[in-house]
C-alpha cells in the first residue's frame, strides 16, 4: 500500500478579503511508496510548493490526502520540512537549531542531545555544532536544515528547493550529500526544485507539473542505477530524460 | 553609532581641560564661587559628605526607586508590547492610551500622583514608570510584529504549540529591540525619578539637588548634580554592554 | 471535503471587533471612569469625572487667563527651542567637520546629552532668576543637545565612498554639501528635532510646576495642591494636544525628508 495518497487534490488561495480565490493546484493525483525519492519539478508558479505545503499539512486543500491511511489535517511528527535557509533560528547555534524538532515532541533532554549530536556529525557539522548560522556559509546552513528535520525522526522528508539558494558548484555537492544521507536512513523523499538536473539525479521518479492551472503533467520514472555519480550527468541516458523533461517544460513557457 | 568610537584619549583630554578651566576661571576672579563653585571645593565637599555617608544615604534612596521603576517599566512594557504584539485586538485597544502617553510629556501628570500618592517614593516610581514605558512597549511590539513569517511557519510544521511560538520564536526573535526599549528607557526612567525628586520628596540625588539649591550651597548642589551625570553615563554604557551581549548572534 | 487544516500566515486579518476595539476601549474606559465614582467606588474627590472635565474644560477655555497661560507657556518654549535650532546646527557643522574637535567635545556634551536636563534647573535659577529667563534656559539645553548628537552622528555615518563619487564627478564643495551631505544628514537631523521638542515640553512644564506664577505647568501644579482635579486634568491635556500636534508636524517632515529618502 502506498504511503502518501494524493487524489484529486485541488489546493486554492483565498484573498484576504476572501472575494477571490486563486487556483493554485487543480485535480492532482499521486501515490508514493515508503522509502521512496520522489521530486517534483515545474516552472514558477505551477503549484509544486504548494502541494508540499498542503502535505506537510500548512495549507487547506480539498480532496484526499492521506499518509499511511489518515487523512492530513495538520503538521505531524511523521512529516517534517527542510526548507530554505532563512528558516534556521538566528539566535540558536547550530546545535540549538538541530534540537528544535525534538524539543518541540517534548522528548527528554539527554535523548534530544544525542540525537541532535549523531545527525550533526552525519552531514559533517562535527566542528561548527557550536556556531550560529549567521557565521556559516550557505551550504552549511542547508546540512543544518536537513540535520534538524532527520533529527525528528520524521518518516517523510519534505524538501522545498533546499538548495535554490545555492551556487551550482555547492549544489551540486549538496545533493551527492542528499543521497549518501537519505541511503543511509532510507526515509520516503518528497523534493521540490526547478532544475532539472538535480531532479533527474536525485529521484526514482520525476513529477512534472504545468500551471495555468498548477496540475499534474506526467510522472516519469528515473531507471538510472542507485548509488548515482556525478559522472552518470554525461550518459546518454541521463541526456534523453533532460531533453523530455526539457520539452514538457518548454510546452508551458511557449 | 560610530560616535561611541571617539577615543577615551579625547574624552578624557576634553573633561580635565574642562575641569582646568572651570578652577582657574574661578581662581583668577572671572566667575564667583558663588555661582559654579570649583573643583577643588566640590571634590572636597565629596569626599567630606561620603565620609558623613549622606551620598551613600541619598545615592541609595534614588537607586531603589529608579530599580523598581524600571523594574516595573520593563515588565509591564514587555508584557503588553507582547501581547498587543501576537493579537490585533489587544492592539489596538492599548492604541489610544499609548498615544496619551506618548504624546503627553509625563511630568504633565506629576501633580495628579502627588495628589493620589503624596510626595515620596511612590510618586517617584509612578514618573518615572510613566516616563520609561512607552519606548519599552513600542519598540517590544514592533519586535514581535517583525518576527519572520517563514520562522512561525518552520515553528508551526514541527508541530509548535501557541505557547512554543511565545517563548522559542516570538520572545527571544525580539530581545534585541526590547534591550534597544530598555536602553531608552534607562534613561527616562532616571529622569523621572530625580524631577519626581527634585519637586517634592525627602530623600534622593534630585532631592539633594534642590534642598541645597534652596540654602544656597552651590558645591553641595554640584557634588549631586555631577554625581548624576556621571550615573547616567554608568548606565547607558551598562545598557549598550547588555545590547551587544543580547546581539552576540549576529554577525 | 475541506480537510480542517488551519493556515497559519502570522496574524488573521481585521474584523469588526478588531477595527472597533479602540473606540470601544476609550468609551468603556470613560464609562466606567464616570460611572465609579458616582456609586463610590473610588472617591471622585481625586480621579474627577468626564462629565465634570467637560464642565471645566469649557469653563477654563473662556477664560483669559488659560490663554494667557498658554500663550506664557509658548512664548518660553519657542524662544528656547528657537535658540537651540539656530545654535546647535551650525555648531554641530563645524565640529562635525573636524574629527579631532569631534573627540574633543563628543563626551561632555554626550554627559549632558543622557543626564536629565531638569537637574540643572536648580544652578540656572541661581544663575538666572527665577523669571523667564531660566525657563528658556532649561528648554534651550534640553533641546539643544539632542540636535547637536544626532547631528553629529548624521554626519559622522555619511559613507566616504559618497563623498568620493562625488569628487570623481568633480563636484564643488557647495555641491558637495547640498547633494551628499545635507540629504544623508537630513533624517538624522529629524531625529534630532523630535527629541528636542518633546524634551522642550517637559522641561517647560517641568520648569513651571518647579517654579513660577504662571503658565500651564504652573496651573497644572496649583491645581494639583488644592485638589482641582478636573481643572488639572484639562490643562494637562493641553499639553498632550501640544505634545501631539507637535510630533505630527516632525513625522510630515520625517515623511518628506526622513530615513525612507536616502535609502
Amino acid at each position: 500500500m502506498p504511503q502518501i495518497q494524493i487524489e484529486d487534490v485541488s489546493i486554492s488561495y483565498g484573498s484576504p478579503d476572501a472575494k477571490t480565490t486563486f487556483k493554485a493546484v487543480v485535480g492532482a493525483n499521486l501515490a508514493i511508496e515508503p522509502g521512496e525519492f520522489v521530486t517534483i519539478v515545474g516552472p514558477s508558479g505551477c503549484g509544486k510548493s504548494t502541494l508540499l505545503s498542503a502535505i506537510a499539512g500548512l495549507v487547506p486543500y480539498d480532496g484526499r490526502l492521506t499518509i499511511n491511511g489518515a487523512a492530513v489535517t495538520g503538521p505531524g511528527p511523521d512529516r517534517a520540512i527542510v526548507f530554505q535557509d532563512a528558516s534556521l533560528l538566528p539566535w540558536r547555534t547550530v546545535h540549538g537549531n538541530v534540537r528544535f524538532g525534538l524539543e518541540m515532541q517534548r522528548k527528554p533532554r539527554k535523548f534530544i542531545r544525542e540525537r541532535a549530536e549523531h545527525f550533526i556529525e552525519m552531514v559533517g557539522l562535527n566542528a561548527f555544532a557550536r556556531y550560529y548560522p549567521g557565521q556559516l556559509s550557505g551550504g552549511m546552513r542547508q546540512r543544518v536544515n536537513i540535520a534538524r528535520a532527520l533529527a525528528a525522526d520524521p518518516q517523510v522528508l519534505l524538501m522545498d528547493e533546499p538548495f535554490g539558494a545555492l551556487d551550482a558548484q555547492t549544489r551540486e555537492i549538496m545533493g551527492g550529500e542528499l543521497l549518501r544521507i537519505w541511503e543511509a536512513e532510507r526515509k520516503t523523499a518528497i523534493f521540490v526544485t526547478h532544475d532539472i538536473e538535480e531532479a533527474i539525479f536525485l529521484a526514482d521518479r520525476v513529477v512534472v507539473m504545468g500551471r495555468n492551472p498548477g496540475r499534474i503533467k506526467d510522472v516519469i520514472r528515473i531507471d538510472l542505477p542507485r548509488r548515482r555519480t556525478v559522472e552518470m550527468q554525461e550518459e546518454p541516458a541521463f541526456l534523453d530524460l533532460k531533453r523530455r523533461l526539457r520539452a514538457y517544460l518548454a510546452e508551458d513557457l511557449a | 553609532m560610530t560616535l561611541r568610537r571617539s577615543s577615551w584619549a579625547l574624552g578624557l583630554v576634553s573633561f580635565v581641560g574642562l575641569l582646568a578651566i572651570w578652577q582657574a576661571a574661578v581662581s583668577a576672579g572671572l566667575i564667583g564661587a558663588y555661582y559654579v563653585s570649583s573643583p577643588i571645593a566640590v571634590g572636597e565637599a565629596f569626599v567630606a559628605m561620603l565620609r558623613e555617608g549622606t551620598i551613600q544615604r541619598h545615592f541609595t534612596a534614588s537607586a531603589i526607586s529608579f530599580l523598581i521603576a524600571f523594574a516595573i517599566a520593563t515588565s509591564a512594557g514587555v508584557a503588553l508590547g507582547m501581547a498587543a504584539g501576537m493579537f490585533r485586538t489587544v492592539e489596538r485597544t492599548l492604541d489610544p492610551f499609548v498615544w496619551f502617553l506618548y504624546s503627553t510629556p509625563a511630568i504633565a501628570l506629576y501633580p495628579l500622583f502627588v495628589a493620589w500618592l503624596g510626595f515620596g517614593r511612590p510618586t517617584s516610581v509612578a514618573t518615572a514608570v510613566m516616563f520609561a514605558l512607552t519606548p519599552i512597549y513600542a519598540n517590544t511590539l514592533t519586535g514581535v510584529k517583525n518576527v519572520s513569517p517563514q520562522l512561525m511557519r518552520m515553528a508551526h510544521s514541527f508541530g509548535a504549540r501557541p505557547m512554543d511560538l511565545f517563548v522559542r520564536i516570538a520572545l527571544p526573535a525580539s530581545v534585541p529591540l526590547i534591550v534597544g526599549g530598555m536602553q531608552l528607557g534607562v534613561g527616562r526612567a532616571l529622569a523621572g525619578v530625580l524631577v519626581a525628586e527634585l519637586f517634592g520628596a525627602n530623600a534622593g540625588l534630585g532631592f539633594s539637588i534642590a534642598y541645597n539649591a534652596q540654602y544656597m550651597r552651590t558645591t553641595k548642589m554640584m557634588v549631586f548634580i555631577l554625581l548624576v551625570i556621571v550615573c547616567g553615563l554608568v548606565l547607558t554604557r551598562a545598557m549598550a554592554a547588555v545590547s551587544a551581549m543580547s546581539d552576540r548572534w549576529r554577525t | 471535503m475541506r480537510a480542517p487544516v488551519r493556515a497559519r500566515s502570522g496574524r488573521p486579518a481585521a474584523h469588526g471587533l478588531e477595527r472597533w476595539a479602540g473606540v470601544i476601549a476609550v468609551l468603556v474606559f470613560l464609562a466606567l471612569w464616570e460611572i465609579l465614582p458616582r456609586l463610590g467606588v473610588v472617591n471622585e474627590f481625586f480621579t474627577s469625572r468626564p462629565s465634570l472635565l467637560a464642565v471645566a474644560a469649557v469653563e477654563v477655555l473662556a477664560s483669559a487667563q488659560y490663554w494667557s497661560d498658554l500663550a506664557l507657556t509658548m512664548q518660553e518654549f519657542a524662544v528656547g527651542f528657537g535658540l537651540a535650532v539656530v545654535v546647535a546646527i551650525p555648531m554641530g557643522l563645524l565640529i562635525g567637520a573636524s574629527p579631532i574637535a569631534r573627540g574633543i567635545a563628543m563626551t561632555p556634551m554626550m554627559a549632558l546629552y543622557i543626564a536629565p536636563s531638569m537637574i540643572l534647573l536648580p544652578l540656572l535659577i541661581l544663575w538666572l532668576g527665577v523669571g523667564l529667563a531660566s525657563k528658556i534656559a532649561v528648554v534651550f539645553i534640553a533641546s539643544y543637545f539632542p540636535i547637536v548628537i544626532n547631528l553629529l552622528a548624521g554626519m559622522d555615518e555619511i559613507d566616504g565612498r559618497l563623498v568620493r563619487v562625488g569628487h570623481v564627478f568633480g563636484a564643488s564643495r557647495l555641491q558637495l554639501f547640498s547633494t551628499i551631505h545635507l540629504p544623508a544628514t537630513m533624517p538624522h537631523l529629524l531625529v534630532g528635532l523630535r527629541l528636542a521638542v518633546g524634551r522642550g515640553l517637559l522641561s517647560v512644564i517641568a520648569a513651571e510646576i518647579f517654579v513660577s506664577s504662571a503658565g500651564i505647568g504652573y496651573r497644572i501644579q496649583m491645581f494639583g495642591n488644592s485638589l482641582r482635579i478636573d481643572r488639572l486634568l484639562v490643562y494637562a491635556l493641553t499639553v498632550s494636544i501640544i505634545g501631539y500636534t507637535m510630533s505630527r508636524v516632525i513625522g510630515l517632515l520625517e515623511e518628506r525628508w526622513g530615513a525612507r529618502s536616502v535609502s
